[in-house]
């Protein structure tokens, strides 16, 4: 139970700190202050972000479909949320220890992908229906290759229990066997969070702001705690999955497992900072053309090789 | 037939999600709006997932969150929206008359399945010995001992089953199934071309 509560605040407080530290992040590779009045270095402008988002007046235009409106921003925050129960933290720390643990995280992330949908329906604008088609056709592709490129992971540690794959990569992180492997989970990551420079579901210069145009206040504030709470999640799946999770000589596991997360979480907003936004287009093409291709030659060759070392 | 009640009585969350997802499929058939609909099924999909879990099938339960929760009906949802269909080109509703013809033909088929039910209560039960005879005809004895906790041994129903059940017994109609499904996929890309103008 106290555990349920801790890894729920964590991810939570991780969301809210994260527009911070993205803030500032931007600001430093973009050469300006960012936020820096509330508190010490600005810390708390998250505080008086949230202040701000919840005393807003929460208005449901009258041409939306009502239930339907509040009810995606709910799923938005419960898919990403749920998917915490299964991620290793440490030996000993985190919710569930399931059989199905990377399956588990996949079909959550699947759930994703109806709050886009249903909230850009029920706003009924053009500018929401637009942003959540391209975020639907989005978010299904780049999920197949994302499993896909689990394939090679799962394959070399005979399961699909997290604990069981961080365990065996004592050895050898899986990041070098399963390099390519890496590679199109983290794309495939990035374009299912719906970050840069795969965010053209909310591409402000053509769609005001995709499919969350129309909402306000609170129910705005939790696609924004379900997209941070999302992009935790990958950057904490690609540490257990290909970096060895809480592995790593002399410190704590915990905090072997919490700087490899902020690396990736730093990795994430560079990317930010430094693309340039690509076309829809090219989006679906580099989906279908590259990254299928490569996912499926990742899973004959990585089979391939796992039968021949076996003597077969 | 008792025995049966009993057996959902003392299952709560068995009888929760049969609720939820009976409930939720009323909901498809219930409702004018296309979306509301959905929603009902998803509903009963996710209810679905977790009876799977009830019945030890984990696997299969992610595979139906995945597959049908997540992809399928998010393909559904897409084509609703899409076509954006008014309320005029829902069509009318029936009449009292079809609709009572309707609800004999569903009464009548609901009281058929109790009937073969309640002739042969192991078909309702969770764990049945029945999924034990189609999914290892050879070896259900073996599997429900295992199932009763034999030390060591894995829950059936996990990957590890599933995947020797397919790529073992089943390998061929397996298979057929993927022929089956990609002359279906060529299929639908002919028949969407065919509409382009000739090159000219």
């Amino acid at each position: 139970m106290i555990e349920i509560v801790a890894v729920l605040a964590f991810a939570v407080t991780m969301s809210a700190m994260l527009t911070w530290v993205e803030r500032r992040l931007l600001g430093l590779w973009q050469d300006r202050y960012g936020p820096n009045r509330v508190g010490p270095f600005g810390m708390l402008q998250p505080v008086a972000d949230m202040i701000k988002i919840l005393t807003k007046e929460d208005w449901v235009p009258p041409f939306a479909d009502r239930a339907v409106f509040v009810l995606a921003p709910a799923v938005a925050v419960a898919a990403s949320l749920l998917s915490f129960a299964i991620v290793p933290f440490a030996p000993g720390i985190g919710i569930a220890d399931l059989n199905i643990g990377v399956l588990f995280f996949l079909a959550m992330s699947s759930l994703g992908i109806y709050s886009v949908l249903l909230g850009g329906w029920a706003s009924n604008s053009k500018y929401s229906l637009i942003g959540s088609l391209r975020a639907s056709a989005q978010m299904l592709s780049y999920e197949v290759f994302m499993g896909l490129s689990l394939v090679g992971v799962v394959a070399m540690a005979g399961t699909f229990n997290l604990r069981e794959i961080v365990e065996a990569q004592r050895k050898l992180w899986f990041v070098v066997p399963q390099f390519l492997g890496f590679v199109i989970f983290t794309i495939a990551g990035i374009a299912e969070t719906r970050r840069l420079p795969f965010d053209l579901p909310e591409a402000e210069a053509e769609l005001v702001a995709g499919f969350h145009t129309e909402y306000s206040g609170m129910k705005f504030g939790m696609f924004f705690v379900g997209e941070y709470a999302g992009m935790t999640l990958i950057s904490a799946m690609i540490v257990t999955l290909f970096f060895g999770g809480w592995l790593g000589p002399w410190l704590p596991p915990i905090a072997w497992f919490l700087i490899k997360l902020f690396a990736f979480l730093g990795f994430f907003i560079l990317l930010r900072a430094t693309l340039p936004r690509l076309r829809y287009d090219q989006l679906m093409a580099f989906g279908w053309k590259v990254m299928l291709p490569l996912a499926l030659a990742n899973v004959v060759v990585t089979g391939g090789v796992l039968l021949a070392a076996r003597g077969l | 037939m008792t025995e049966i009640i009993n057996d959902v009585l003392g299952d709560p969350v068995f009888a929760i999600c049969a609720l939820i997802s009976v409930m939720g499929a009323l909901t498809v058939v219930s409702r004018r709006n296309p979306i509301h609909g959905a929603l009902g099924l998803m509903l009963a999909f996710l209810a679905f997932a977790v009876l799977f879990i009830r019945l030890n099938a984990t696997f299969l339960a992610a595979m139906h969150v995945l597959v049908y929760t997540g992809a399928i009906l998010v393909l559904f949802l897409f084509v609703i929206m899409l076509l954006n269909l008014s309320r005029e080109e829902l069509g009318r509703e029936y009449g009292v008359a079809t609709k009572g013809a309707i609800a004999l033909l569903v009464a009548v088929m609901c009281g058929l399945l109790l009937f073969a039910i309640g002739k042969d209560p192991d078909l309702a039960r969770p764990a049945s010995p029945i999924v034990d005879r189609v999914l290892y005809p050879g070896s259900a004895q073996e599997l429900r001992v295992a199932e009763d906790g034999g030390a060591g041994s894995k829950p059936w129903g996990g990957v590890d089953h599933v995947g020797t059940a397919l790529f073992g017994r089943w390998i061929f109609p397996f298979e057929l199934v993927s022929v089956l499904i990609i002359v279906a996929i060529l299929g639908a890309v002919v028949l969407a071309k065919r509409k382009l103008p000739p090159e000219s």
